[in-house]
């Protein structure tokens, strides 16, 4: 064993500078959508996002059957420490990634129906939300479809086309293995693997794509920066009651994409941005129709549009 | 010459002058028709919306290109642009996608400009209706190939205006049903020019105002976003409408609006047309007459799919059948959009006409709001459009 210790070293040395290397460049997403900070048993208790999480696992091991919340309460904090003795980790009642990581154990990603490598194609992937599938698509076919998790009902997954626009590596935390950024305008969103893998089929993140660990690995392999993604599903309550110019971003701009496109426009890539594009696309809609003039989307171009007073 | 030879020198004479006659006729027939063969054009057709359970445009052209491409041998550059791009093209002569177009859909508010070729070799002018021939016909010349009318009325509920359309305009009642509860789009290009742009009436500072005062008298405040106003059930009229709007308002959900001229102030109520259609561009005899023969099909196209979709008249007389079995109207209605057609005098605006008639309707848009709410006097707007029309 002693001859060996340098090299140990210079291995721990490699892999202590590769995370460091991998955590240096990490998009935004990662630092304010999930959180790796360990829950805490305090008193007054906590409240995250991620208890609820926590809770339903519990929950479904046995351990716990109060209220499914996001408080971290005396009743989980006990759930907690009687989880980690069987475990054989510390009894704390602090929900640390390895108290994660082991709440996942035996969670069983669902068997593979496509195990061969996808053909050689252009790469497009689609998220539906109603139905929890991200479907990766080779020249406009289907080829493999994967369960995720999507946004809670309070923090949605960000309808429309977006484009990865960075990809990395992380250590197994809240993020998983994996991650890969996306283009929306108006917050950090991507898609990533997760430390909770039995979320996976529900709405708990804070609007990324969740994978396991297994599939956003096969993922990110298949995928390359500029990968068209296009996500579908709920929409947040949209405001419909000011004139949209060039310039506005948000999801109420990506349903105005949607519906100049329905109705024969082409505005391009549906990505929630109101640039040169579609202010051409809304001049001409409101020429045509002899609604008035200009690229500024009115109450009237609402109206035509359909989506006044619907959203 | 002895009495012997002159029966055969008379036959000679007779031969003669029947071989000559001959030979002039034979001169003048028309020359053989120039070959378009190997011909490579680009052509610029304009997006038409998508309406549900209609066909699709964009594919029609598509379809009629290729079998053209197949049947002469040549080869078409096919885009689809928006209208912007065609207008600023035929404004400036520049473009920004490569090559430059040999045909070119008008658009829905023609102008003409000095490009546009003589397609009178090619077109039969005669093909046409009346109306339609005339508004592209210039010193006797058919610079444009008309696709359909494309008019402009007054959307009324159908349930507030019953009977038929000739009697419904004798009796002017329906003025009485839709005063005070029509939205008008003041910003639309169309609302000037509607009533205005007849010759009795004429664009004067006058007549201007005197039609803004008409309008303030009977349809009341300026409203924004009529459409908006109309779906809460604010206003039961609409003034002014397209084909496109019309189409889009009656298949919106329990809506049933019907279609009428509009109301001038001196009694008259009539549709305004425009006519779009295909213009040819371009400097070779050959590209031009393979823009020409392929602007007749794509026109006659257009001029079907405005018939089943929109309920437009085609300019195309061979058409006229589709007009009275698709279009949607009743006989009174589709009667009284043809006989004002045959009234009907007007031709595509010169740019600058054009540009002067821009000019009035936006200093009237921006001074239109203050004039309805009495902020701007009369004589004010007078004076500006006086200024715009001087300045011209």
């Amino acid at each position: 064993m002693r001859g060996k210790r340098p090299l140990l070293l210079i291995l721990a040395l490699v892999l202590a500078l590769g995370c460091a290397a991998a955590s240096a460049k990490r998009p935004a997403f990662l630092e304010t959508h999930e959180t790796d900070e360990p829950l805490m048993p305090e008193d007054p208790p906590v409240t995250r996002p991620d208890v609820l999480e926590l809770k339903i696992r519990l929950s479904e091991l046995g351990l716990y059957d109060g209220p499914l919340d996001e408080v971290y309460d005396k009743r989980a904090q006990e759930a907690v420490k009687e989880f980690q003795k069987g475990f054989w980790l510390e009894p704390t009642g602090v929900v640390d990634l390895a108290t994660w990581r082991a709440l996942g154990y035996g969670v069983k990603r669902p068997a593979q129906t496509v195990t061969e490598p996808p053909p050689e194609g252009y790469v497009t992937i689609e998220v539906d939300m109603d139905t929890l599938q991200l479907t990766v698509l080779i020249d406009g076919k289907a080829w493999k479809s994967y369960p995720v998790a999507g946004g809670r009902w309070t923090t949605l997954t960000p309808v429309g086309e977006w484009k990865i626009v960075e990809k990395g590596y992380e250590r197994g935390g809240a993020f998983g293995s994996r991650w890969m950024a996306l283009d929306v305008p108006w917050g950090s969103y991507g898609i990533h693997g997760t430390n909770r893998p039995w979320s996976i089929g529900s709405y708990a993140s804070a609007g990324c794509v969740r994978m396991f660990n297994e599939d956003v690995e096969e993922l990110f392999e298949i995928v390359s920066i500029g990968t068209p993604v296009r996500i579908r599903g709920p929409r947040p309550a949209l405001d419909f009651s000011k004139p949209l110019v060039r310039g506005a971003v948000g999801p109420e701009i990506v349903l105005l994409q949607e519906q100049l496109r329905a109705l024969g426009f082409d505005p391009g890539q549906c990505d929630g941005q109101f640039g040169g594009r579609t202010e051409a696309n809304v001049r001409e809609l409101n020429a045509l129709f002899g609604v008035g003039l200009g690229g500024v989307a009115t109450m009237d171009v609402y109206t035509l549009l359909g989506i006044r007073g619907r959203y | 010459m002895s009495g012997k030879y002159r029966p055969c020198a008379v036959l000679l004479l007779i031969c003669l002058f029947a071989f000559s006659i001959a030979g002039c006729v034979r001169g003048e027939e028309e020359p053989a028709p120039l070959s378009i063969e190997g011909q490579k054009i680009v052509v610029w057709d304009a997006v038409e919306p998508t309406f549900p359970d209609a066909p699709s445009y964009q594919a029609s052209v598509a379809a009629i290109v290729e079998r053209f491409e197949k049947e002469h041998e040549v080869d078409i550059d096919l885009r689809f642009m928006t209208r912007q791009e065609i207008d600023q093209y035929l404004e400036e002569g520049k473009t920004q996608s490569g090559e430059a177009p040999s045909l070119v859909h008008s658009t829905e508010w023609p102008v003409f400009h000095d490009a546009y070729r003589d397609v009178t070799q090619d077109v039969d002018p005669s093909a046409f209706i009346d109306a339609a021939s005339h508004y592209w016909t210039r010193d006797g010349k058919l610079y444009g190939i008309p696709a359909y009318i494309h008019w402009f009325g007054t959307a009324v509920e159908a349930s507030t205006v019953a009977g038929d359309l000739s009697e419904v305009l004798a009796e002017g009642a329906w003025l009485d049903v839709i005063a005070g509860k029509t939205g008008y789009w003041y910003d639309s290009q169309a609302f000037l020019r509607c009533v205005l742009d007849w010759p009795e009436n004429g664009w004067t500072p006058e007549s201007i105002v005197s039609y803004l005062k008409w309008v303030k008298e009977h349809y009341g405040s300026p409203v924004e976003d009529p459409l908006a106003l109309w779906q809460d059930s604010v206003v039961q009229a609409l003034s002014p409408v397209n084909p496109f709007l019309l189409r889009w308002i009656n298949t919106s959900e329990g809506a049933k609006m019907r279609l009428l001229p509009t109301a001038g102030p001196n009694g008259s109520s009539r549709f305004y047309y425009t006519v779009p259609g295909y213009i040819v561009l371009g400097d070779s005899p050959a590209e031009r007459r393979c823009a020409a023969l392929l602007g007749q099909l794509l026109a006659q196209n257009l001029g079907r799919w405005a018939v089943r979709v929109l309920g437009c008249v085609p300019a195309n007389v061979e058409d006229m059948s589709f007009y009275h079995l698709e279009c949607g109207w009743s006989y009174s209605d589709r009667m009284t959009l043809l006989e004002q057609l045959e009234s009907y005098s007007l031709t595509v605006p010169t740019q600058r006409e054009s540009q002067v008639r821009f000019k009035i309707s936006q200093t009237c848009q921006d001074s239109l709001k203050g004039f309805f709410n009495g902020d701007i006097p009369e004589q004010e707007l007078i004076d500006k459009i006086q200024g715009i029309l001087s300045g011209e």
